[in-house]
Order: C-alpha cells, then structure tokens, then sequence
C-alpha cells in the first residue's frame, strides 16, 4: 500500500514506463519456466538463435519458445490488456465501479458458443482455430448485440436498464450452459476447464486473431478518452458539453464489448482482471482516461502475465487454470484494497 | 434578437406540467427566473439545455431553431450549470473545468495555447484555481458548484444558463458568485438564473421572469414584477415590499402568519 502510494505520486509516463519494466521481466521470465527449464544464459542464446539463425538449425529450447512459449506470453499480455481496458471502459460508461468487462453478458455468450461447440462436436476451423474459439467469440458477440438493443428500447437515459439487461442475459446464458453440461457429461468435460479460463495450448493463431481487436478497441478508447471522462461524471454533464450520450455510449460499449469477446474467445473466462485493475490502474493515475487507458492496459497485461506464470509453476508439472488464480490472488487483494480508505478505491 | 426566444412552450410527465410558456430573455443581460417549488424552472432549463426532448412549442437560441443544433453547435452556444449533485468520477478540478473545452476540441487534438488561455481563466474568475489539484469528491457542495461554474465558462459560450447556483453557498459565496455573473453580463454574456431568492434576484439580475401555475406571471424589470399583488399569485404568500436602502431596488420582507 505504502508502495502504491509512493507510485501514485510519480508523474504517469514513470508509472507506465515502470509497468513497462515490470510487464518485460514477466515474459522473460514466462519464457524460461514450464516443463523444461530454461536459464537466463541459455534463453540469451536461444533469443540470438532465433533472430540470427533459419528454421531448420533451431536448438529444441528455441523452437519450445517459439512454438509454445512465447505466444503464450503474449497472449496473456494481450488477454489481461483488453480485458483491464474493456473493464475500465465499462466501469465509466455505466457509472458503475462494479461493473467489469463482463457485465454485458459477454462472457456467458462466450461460453454457450463454447460449450455448443463441445457438446456438438464441431470440427470445422476458421483462421486455423479450432470451432471453439469462433463458436465463443459468435456467442459473446449475439449475446452482447442483444443486450444492448434490449437496453436501447427500454431505457434512453438509464445505464442501470442496461446492468439489469446485462445480468438478465448472463441468468438465461448461463442456465443453457448449465444444462448442457447436464446433458453430456463425458464431452463437455474440457467446457469445465474451459470457464475457469486458461491459456494452455494456446499459439501464435490464438494471438493473431485476437490482437487487431486490441489495437483497434484501445486506440478507439484513446481517441474518444475526453468523451469516455465527460460520461463517466454524469450523462446530464456530459450532454451539456455536447456528446451525444446514449449514442456515444452504445459504440464505446459495443468497442469494449468486441475487446472482451476476443479476449474470451481465445483464453475462457478469466475473472477479476476486468473488475480489478481498472481500480488499481486509478489509484495510479487518477480518473481521466486520458491516462487511465494505458495505464489500466498496462495494469492488465501485466497482472495476467504473473497470474499466467503462477498458473504454470505452482502445482508444476500440474498446470492450473488461469482463472483460479485470478480470483484466488485477486479477490484478497481486492477486498484489502477496498478495506482501505474507500475513496481511494471508488 | 433575444439570446433565447420561447414560444407557448409545453411539458408534462402525466399531468402538465408547463403550459404554454412564452418569454424571451434578452441578449447581454442577467435574466433571473423566478417562481414557487415545482412550478417546473428546472423542466424550463432542462427544456432549453435539451436533456428534456420539447413536447410542445418552440424554443429559439440566438434566432436558431433549438432542434436544428447539433449537440456540438449547441454546446458551443449554450453552457449550463446543473443544480449540485454527486459527481460520480473522481477527476481532478482541473481535468473537470478542461472538459469544458470539449466542444471546441477535435477528437484527437491536444489541449491549444486558447484552450488552456479558457480554463485558465475561467478557474481564476470562480476561485477554484487554489484547490485545482484536488479530487472532486474531497470538495464541499459549494467548492463543487464553483467548479461546475468554471467548466461552464471554460466552455466560452454567448449563453449560460444556472439552475438554482446559489442553493449551496453561504451568504459570502452567494454574494460572490453573482457578483461574477453581474461582471459577466456586463461584458456580454447572456444569464438565465433559476432563482429562489427573490431578493438577491432583485438585487442582481436585470431581467425577471415569474412563473405561476405553469405559465408566465409577469416579466420584465425587478420593479415591474415584484409586488405584493405577484407576490401573493405566485408564492401565496403576504409580503411587504420595500425598496432595498442602498441599491433601490424592490426588496421583499415576510410576515409572520403569511
């Protein structure tokens, strides 16, 4: 806490250049563990052979690292960084800091698509994905669709029309999935493992196909970080400066919306990191999204890249999923925080 | 041209709730609107800002029609000063009154020399510039309503419009504060009040406009529209009318027993 403070006292561009530091010491270090060890001299070595040498001459660590490790870094990175931005994105627009990435039904829609997937034994890929990750990704992205146009016919002017409809839609999504775990047992099995969120087996495909929806998502959070402030001090507020609120709203709710589906699509359903570092990232920062977005990005990316890192190393050679330990790391810390000085938190 | 031109202008949830208002406030003078509890001045002021979509009748700003602004064109020619509530994000006063730059910034553009020239200014007319780094949720209600006032100049309309400004302040700050808005329809800025006090009302504002059971009572000059027989019509209330011993306008006292 005290380090915390002392942090949010040092001007932004140093607490963004120290989660920088922090986030590279991460994938290193994600680099050198998993089955077989890896030691910083040998992964030096591996990281020149890789750049300077061809294909065919690769050492078994370098073509471990390229094949499995290194985008399995990056994916977490990139996963924690939509799903931290998604958060505080959503967080302002509903004026809510209880809201997170998954507040609109996202993650339920992501696992019914999943879960069809599975229980239908789907074999066709797209991408070169396997019909999970499009089946998740299609259905976080209906289940999302729907919500807000519910929301948009129902309430004008309520963000609370749009909590409720978001909760509603995740109550019948996730009772779907309920009922087809009930129905088959044997095949839906991997499902289980599946919302508990994980990055295991993930490659380079996974990355690519989610990285265009976070450089574009964080871009548009950027570009439109005055009007995400307007809106997150008050609808009437923001209206008298000129955003056009409820459209404004539902675009950057779409965009936070498409961040999260990519995100689940290819990791599952990763608690916490959209609910929390966005708080952490303002008790950084400060509440402008201006520089809220990078640093709650950032915040994000690097608590999913630790998070990932634990996941493997501590039951090794067992592997955890992801989710377990965002919750289990993540919850404590959170209620701590919230246990301190409130104002600092909301 | 008047600054806002209404036109038998109507509102109503399920019972009307204004009905057929038409006045028009002139350009570069304090205009105070004046009127018992809910006999809809904040409607009025919601209707003129367009958070409240118009049922009935027409409202002009500046001659333009107010339904063919765009929110941007509107926000450049209208600021508004709510009634005090809770902010609900913890920014700074500083990045509070930069938003008022909004609606002359592009998306991607960097705070200009002028943007920075606006706020700058706006938070030394309001006195907000002392506490400039604090959290908004850290500040009183009054400390708050100065710096809704400074986001509201920094916008550097021709029009601004207050909804009840002075109901958190104490006697030193509501002073102040209509002071500055005295200096500033000087200089040319059109105001519209929303006001409770009838005396300070009197005192400061050029232009009065008294609604009474939805419609317009009486408008014009301090003088013309505060009298025992208004007084009575609108408020229900026995007053005494006096002339205020320094600045010679209407002052009202009440009775006991009404």
């Amino acid at each position: 806490m005290a380090l915390a403070k002392t942090i949010s006292k040092l001007p932004p561009r140093s607490v963004n250049a120290l989660l920088v530091c922090l986030l590279v010491l991460g994938l290193l270090a994600s680099l050198m563990v998993g089955a077989a060890d890896i030691s910083p001299a040998q992964l030096a070595a591996t990281l020149r052979e890789l750049v300077i040498s061809p294909v065919h001459e690769w050492s078994v660590e370098s073509v471990i690292i390229w094949r499995l490790r290194l985008p399995r870094a990056l994916l977490a990175a990139a996963v924690g960084a939509a799903l931290a931005t998604a958060g505080a994105m959503m967080q302002g627009l509903l004026q809510n800091s209880l809201a997170d990435s998954f507040v609109l039904g996202v993650s339920s829609g992501a696992s019914l698509g999943a879960a069809l997937a599975m229980f239908l034994g789907l074999r066709f890929t797209v991408l070169g994905l396997g019909a999970v990750t499009p089946m998740a990704f299609g259905g976080a992205v209906l289940s999302m669709l729907a919500v807000v146009s519910i929301a948009r016919q129902a309430a004008g002017k309520s963000t609370l029309g749009l909590l409720l409809a978001g909760i509603a839609m995740s109550s019948i999504l996730s009772a779907a999935v309920s009922f087809l775990v009930l129905m088959s047992r044997e095949r839906i099995n991997p499902l289980v493992f599946w919302l508990m969120g994980g990055l295991a087996n993930r490659g380079w495909n996974h990355f690519l196909m989610m990285l265009p929806y976070l450089v574009v998502g964080v871009s548009i959070a950027l570009v439109y970080h005055r009007y995400l402030t307007a809106i997150s001090v008050g609808d009437a507020t923001a209206h008298h400066l000129g955003v056009d609120v409820d459209r404004v709203r539902l675009l950057l709710l779409a965009v936070a919306a498409l961040l999260t589906a990519a995100a689940v699509a290819v990791s599952g359903v990763i608690g916490f990191v959209g609910l929390m570092t966005p708080h952490f990232a303002r008790m950084l920062v400060g509440h402008h999204f201006r520089r809220l977005i990078p640093t709650a990005a950032l915040c994000g990316a690097v608590f999913l890249t630790f998070a990932d890192l634990l996941a493997r190393f501590a039951m090794r050679p067992q592997e955890l999923p992801v989710g377990i330990i965002t919750a289990l790391c993540g919850g404590p810390f959170f209620l701590w925080l919230m246990s301190r000085k409130r104002q600092e938190v909301a | 041209m008047p600054a806002i031109t209404l036109e038998n202008v109507s509102f109503g949830f399920s019972q009307p709730v204004l009905r057929g208002i038409s006045a028009s406030f002139p350009r570069g003078t304090f205009s105070g609107l004046l009127g018992p509890n809910g006999v809809g001045k904040s409607t009025l002021i919601k209707l003129i800002s367009r958070w409240l979509p118009l049922q009935g009748g027409s409202i002009r700003i500046h001659g333009r029609p107010l339904d063919r602004l765009s929110p941007i064109e509107l926000a450049r020619l209208v600021a508004v000063v709510e009634q005090e509530q809770s902010p609900l994000s913890d920014i700074t006063v500083r990045e509070m009154v930069e938003l008022g730059r909004l609606p002359h910034q592009k998306l991607l553009s960097p705070h200009t020399p002028a943007d920075r020239h606006a706020v700058d200014t706006a938070m030394a007319q309001t006195g907000v510039q002392e506490f400039a780094n604090r959290r908004l949720t850290t500040l009183s209600g009054g400390e708050r309503q100065r710096v809704r006032l400074a986001t509201a100049l920094a916008q550097a309309t021709d029009v601004l419009i207050l909804d009840e400004p002075t109901s958190h302040l104490d006697i030193k700050f509501q002073l102040e504060l209509l002071t500055l808005l005295r200096e500033l329809a000087d200089q040319g800025l059109s105001i519209v009040a929303a006001l409770h006090d009838v005396n300070l009302a009197a005192l400061f504002c050029d232009h009065l406009v008294l609604l009474s059971g939805g419609h317009v009572l009486t408008a014009g000059a301090p003088v013309e529209v505060i009298t025992r027989e208004t007084m009575l019509e609108a408020y229900q209330c026995e007053v005494t009318v006096f002339s205020h011993p320094t600045a010679g306008v209407p002052q009202i006292a009440l009775n006991r027993g009404g």
